[in-house]
C-alpha cells in the first residue's frame, strides 16, 4: 500500500484528506506542524507528501526545499496546499521545488486525481 | 577745532606753517616720515593733510596715505617748490600751495578745503542713506521672492534670518521656533562664534521673555539649539546684550509661533527698524501656507494608509476564509458522493443547497480578493499579442452547456480578420465569462444571446453618450466584443451603477441568480488595465448589450502602456519614479512617450533633469531609448547603473529599482532587440560590489 504523509495545522483538513485518500486505498500518516512533518518525512520516507504552506515552526516552503535538495528524498512528489493565490505561489514555488500547487478552496476529487497521477 | 597734519622733514617749512596755522587757531600736527603719518592718520581725526613735495618718494607717500584715507573725508594739499614746481603731484591731491608761503592765500586755501569737506560730508551722507535704502529694498524684494518659493518651515525661517542679516548687517540673530510641543528650536546666527555662556544666556532670555506666550510650559532642556557663525575667529560673549537690539514675535493666524531677536553693534536707525518689521511680517504668510501644506500632506498620507489597510484587510480575511471553506466544501462532497453511506432525497436536496452556497461564497471571496488586488495595484498582468476571438470561443464553449440547460441559444459572429491585440488571456477570459454568464442568468428560457467581434474606430467610443469623460489619448482603432441578450434589461439610471462596487441593482432576478455583485466592477477595472472600455446599452424588458473595446496598439505603445501601469503601481506603493530618457528630446512635446503617456502621469513623474537629484526612500528608475543602436543602449544602461550605484552608496538604506527599455520608433522590434529589450534590476549591496 502506498504511503502518503499529510502535513497541515488544520485538523479538519487532515481528517477530510485522510478520509478520501484512505477510501481510495492509500495509507495515510499525518502531522500537524512543520517540524514533526519534516521528521516524519525523513523517518518513514513516504511515497507522496501533501503539504500545507502556512504552518507553525517550519512552513511548507522550507520543508519542501529541505527535502527537494536532499538526494535521499528529492524524488518524493510534493503537493503544496495553499490559501494564497496561484501567482504568488508560482514565483516562490519555482525555487522550493514542489511538484504541484493546489489552492484553497480545493475540490477533494481534484486532490485524489492529482495524487493518483503521481502514484500510478 | 580743525586738525591739520603736515608731513614734512624740512625744519624751516614746519616752523613757518606751524606759526601761521596756530595763529589762525587750527590744531597743527607735524610728522616727518610715512610711518609716523600712517600712525597718526589711523588714530586721529585729521581734517586736512599737507604734503611737502621736498620729501623723498613723495608720490608713493601720498598714494599710500590716500589709500589709508579711502573711507574718510580728508582734504589734501601739496606744497610745491618755488622753482620747478612738480605740477604732476596735483593729480594726487585736492589742491596746492606754493613756496614761499603767502599767509593770506594759505589760510583761505585751508578754509575752502575745510568747507568743501563739510559739503561733501553732507552730500555723501545723503547718498549713503539713499544707497542703504535701495539696498534694503533690494534685500526685501529678493527675500520675499525666496519666501514665496518655499513650503518648508525651517527653510522659511532660514531665508528670513538670512535676509535680515543681509539687510541690517547683524552681529547676531536668534529665532525661537515653536514647531510642536516637544519641538522647540533656537536658531542662532552670528558673525563670530558664541561662547557657551552666551548660548545659555540666550536660551534663558528667550525662555523667560516669551514663556508666557507659549501655550505649553517648556523647560530649558526642551530647547534644541542650532548655531551658525559666519567667521571662525573671535567669540561673542555676554557683551552682546549691550548691543542695540530689535525683536518681534512671529505669529501665524494670530497664534504665537516664535520670536526673532537681532543684535547689532551700531545702533539701529529708523529705517532699519522698518526693514526688520517688514521682513518679519513677510514670513508669516508663507509659514501659514507651509503649515497648511504639511497638514494636507499628512491627511493625504493617512488616507492612503487607510486605503492600503482596507485592501490588506480584505486580502487577509479572504485568505483566512479559504481554509474553513475548504473543509465545508470537502465534507459536503464526501457525503454527497455517498462515500459515507446512503443519503435520502431530502438530505441530498439540502446538502446540494449547502454546496451551492459554499460555491457562491467561494466566488465572492475570489472576487473580493481580485478587487482588493486591483485596488492595491498588486494585480499582475501578462500581456501577449493575441487574437481576441480565441478567448471568446473558449468561454462560449465552456458556458454552452449552462445555456443549453435553460434552452438558451448562443450565436457567434466573429470577424476573422481582426488585428491582434495585447491582452492577458486569463483575465480576458474572466471578463468574458462574467459577461456571458450574466447574459445567461438574465435571459429567459428559450432566449438568444449574440456574441460579436468587430473592429471599430476610436471616435465611435468618444461619441458614445455612455461616457461622461473620455481620456484624450485614445487609440485610433479598437477591437470590440459585444454580448447581447434578450433578458430583462437595465433601466438607464442604473447603467453606470452596475459597474460600481457593491451596488447590485434591485431587480426580481438578481436575488434568484445571486452573485457577489462584484463581477462587473472587476471586469471594468480589468478592461481599464488593458486601456480599454466597457459599456452597455439596454432597453427594459427587451435586453441588454455589453460592449468591451480593446485598443489596437503597436509594440512601442504597448511597452509604454505597461510602463504606465508600473508608474501607477509605484505611486500606490509611494515609490519615487525617475524617468531617464536616453534620447535627449524624448520627453519633449511631440515625442512618442509624450504622446502616449497621459499628461497627468507626466506631471507627477520625475524626469531626466531630476534624475541625479537625491530623493530618499524607495526609488524606481526607468530608462528609455528610442530608435538607437543597441550598443548605445548598453552604454546608457551602464551609465544608469553607475548613477544608481553612487546614489546607493550615499544612502545605503534606500530601495532602488530600475528598468530600462528600448523602444524603436517605428514600433517594430527585431529579434536582436527583443532579446535585450527589458533589463530589470534591483540594486543591492551584493550587486554593487560585483559590478
Amino acid at each position: 500500500m502506498k504511503k502518503i504523509l499529510i502535513v497541515d495545522d488544520e485538523a479538519d483538513i487532515i481528517e477530510i484528506l485522510q478520509f478520501v485518500l484512505e477510501a481510495n486505498g492509500y495509507e495515510c500518516v499525518t502531522a500537524m506542524d512543520g517540524e514533526s512533518g519534516l521528521n516524519l518525512a525523513r523517518e518513514i520516507n513516504p511515497d507522496l507528501i501533501i503539504l500545507d504552506v502556512m504552518m507553525p515552526k517550519i512552513n511548507g516552503y522550507k520543508i519542501s526545499r529541505l527535502l527537494k535538495y536532499d538526494n535521499k528524498y528529492k524524488n518524493i512528489p510534493i503537493l503544496m496546499v495553499t490559501a494564497r493565490s496561484q501567482e504568488e505561489d508560482k514565483i516562490i514555488g519555482e525555487e522550493t521545488g514542489a511538484d504541484e500547487y493546489i489552492t484553497k478552496p480545493f475540490n477533494v476529487d481534484y486532490v485524489v486525481e492529482k495524487v493518483k497521477s503521481y502514484l500510478e | 577745532m580743525a586738525k591739520i597734519l603736515l608731513i614734512s622733514d624740512d625744519v624751516k617749512t614746519i616752523q613757518e606753517l606751524k606759526n601761521i596755522t596756530e595763529i589762525h587757531s587750527f590744531e597743527f600736527i607735524n610728522v616727518k616720515t610715512y610711518e609716523e603719518a600712517e600712525k597718526n592718520v589711523l588714530s586721529e581725526n585729521t581734517d586736512v593733510i599737507i604734503f611737502d613735495s621736498k620729501l623723498k618718494n613723495i608720490i608713493e607717500i601720498i598714494r599710500k596715505i590716500k589709500l589709508l584715507l579711502q573711507t574718510k573725508d580728508v582734504r589734501s594739499i601739496v606744497i610745491l617748490e618755488a622753482q620747478n614746481p612738480e605740477y604732476d603731484l596735483l593729480k594726487y591731491t585736492n589742491t596746492y600751495i606754493q613756496m614761499p608761503i603767502d599767509e593770506h592765500l594759505y589760510i583761505s586755501t585751508l578754509n575752502s578745503a575745510l568747507q568743501l569737506r563739510e559739503t561733501f560730508r553732507v552730500l555723501s551722507k545723503n547718498n549713503n542713506d539713499l544707497a542703504k535704502s535701495l539696498y534694503q529694498l533690494n534685500v526685501l524684494y529678493t527675500t520675499s521672492t525666496q519666501l514665496a518659493g518655499s513650503l518648508d518651515k525651517t527653510k522659511l525661517i532660514e531665508i528670513m534670518t538670512e535676509g535680515l542679516d543681509q539687510g541690517l548687517s547683524l552681529s547676531l540673530s536668534y529665532a525661537l521656533i515653536l514647531n510642536e510641543v516637544n519641538d522647540i528650536k533656537l536658531i542662532i546666527k552670528s558673525l563670530v562664534p558664541i561662547s557657551l555662556k552666551l548660548e545659555n544666556a540666550i536660551k534663558l532670555r528667550a525662555l523667560l521673555n516669551y514663556k508666557n506666550l507659549f501655550s505649553i510650559n517648556p523647560t530649558i532642556e526642551d530647547i534644541k539649539v542650532e548655531k551658525y557663525a559666519k567667521d571662525q575667529y573671535g567669540e561673542y560673549d555676554l557683551n552682546i546684550f549691550g548691543f542695540d537690539n530689535l525683536f518681534a514675535p512671529i505669529n501665524i493666524k494670530n497664534k504665537f509661533y516664535g520670536v526673532i531677536e537681532v543684535f547689532r553693534e551700531n545702533d539701529f536707525a529708523q529705517d532699519d527698524t522698518k526693514c526688520f518689521t517688514t521682513l518679519v511680517k513677510q514670513v508669516s504668510l508663507p509659514l501659514e501656507s507651509a503649515i497648511l501644506y504639511e497638514e494636507i500632506k499628512d491627511t493625504n498620507l493617512k488616507l492612503e494608509r487607510l486605503e492600503r489597510l482596507k485592501s490588506e484587510f480584505i486580502s487577509i480575511v479572504s485568505h483566512e476564509l479559504r481554509t474553513p471553506l475548504t473543509s465545508i466544501n470537502s465534507a459536503l462532497d464526501i457525503i454527497l458522493k455517498g462515500t459515507t453511506g446512503e443519503i435520502n432525497e431530502a438530505m441530498e436536496k439540502f446538502l446540494n443547497l449547502a454546496k451551492r452556497n459554499v460555491t457562491r461564497l467561494s466566488a465572492i471571496i475570489y472576487d473580493l480578493l481580485d478587487l482588493s488586488k486591483i485596488e492595491a495595484g498588486k494585480m499582475e498582468f501578462r500581456f501577449e499579442k493575441t487574437n481576441i476571438n480565441l478567448p471568446v470561443e473558449l468561454v462560449k464553449n465552456t458556458l454552452d452547456n449552462l445555456a443549453k440547460e435553460q434552452n438558451i441559444v448562443i450565436k457567434m459572429d466573429l470577424d476573422k480578420s481582426l488585428d491582434l491585440v495585447y491582452i492577458d488571456t486569463q483575465r480576458m477570459e474572466q471578463v468574458l465569462t462574467n459577461l456571458l454568464s450574466n447574459a445567461i442568468k438574465f435571459t429567459r428560457e428559450n432566449g438568444t444571446i449574440e456574441i460579436k467581434s468587430t473592429k471599430i474606430k476610436g471616435e465611435e467610443i468618444k461619441n458614445n453618450s455612455f461616457f461622461e469623460e473620455i481620456p484624450e489619448n485614445m487609440s485610433k482603432e479598437y477591437v470590440q466584443i459585444s454580448v447581447k441578450d434578450n433578458g430583462i434589461g437595465i433601466a438607464k439610471e442604473n447603467w453606470t451603477k452596475v459597474f460600481e462596487q457593491f451596488k447590485q441593482i434591485e431587480n426580481p432576478l438578481s436575488r434568484k441568480v445571486g452573485g457577489s455583485g462584484l463581477g462587473l466592477p472587476i471586469a471594468k477595472r480589468l478592461i481599464e488595465s488593458h486601456k480599454g472600455f466597457i459599456w452597455l446599452d439596454s432597453e427594459l424588458n427587451k435586453g441588454t448589450t455589453f460592449y468591451i473595446a480593446i485598443p489596437i496598439m503597436n509594440e512601442s505603445e504597448m511597452y509604454i502602456h505597461s510602463l504606465e501601469q508600473e508608474i501607477q503601481k509605484a505611486k500606490q506603493e509611494n515609490i519615487n519614479i525617475a524617468i531617464l530618457s536616453i534620447e535627449e528630446n524624448i520627453l519633449e512635446e511631440g515625442s512618442l512617450i509624450d504622446k502616449i503617456l497621459s499628461e497627468k502621469i507626466m506631471k507627477k513623474t520625475k524626469v531626466y533633469k531630476e534624475f541625479e537629484e537625491k530623493i530618499g526612500g524607495k526609488r524606481y528608475y526607468y530608462c528609455y531609448s528610442v530608435d538607437i543602436e543597441t550598443y548605445v543602449y548598453d552604454f546608457e544602461i551602464r551609465k544608469l547603473e553607475t548613477i544608481i550605484k553612487e546614489n546607493k552608496k550615499e544612502s545605503p538604506g534606500d530601495e532602488i529599482k530600475y528598468e530600462a527599455m528600448l523602444i524603436p520608433r517605428d514600433g517594430n522590434l527585431t529579434e536582436e532587440i527583443k532579446r535585450r529589450i527589458s533589463t530589470k534590476g534591483e540594486i543591492d549591496e551584493k550587486n554593487i560590489n560585483s559590478r
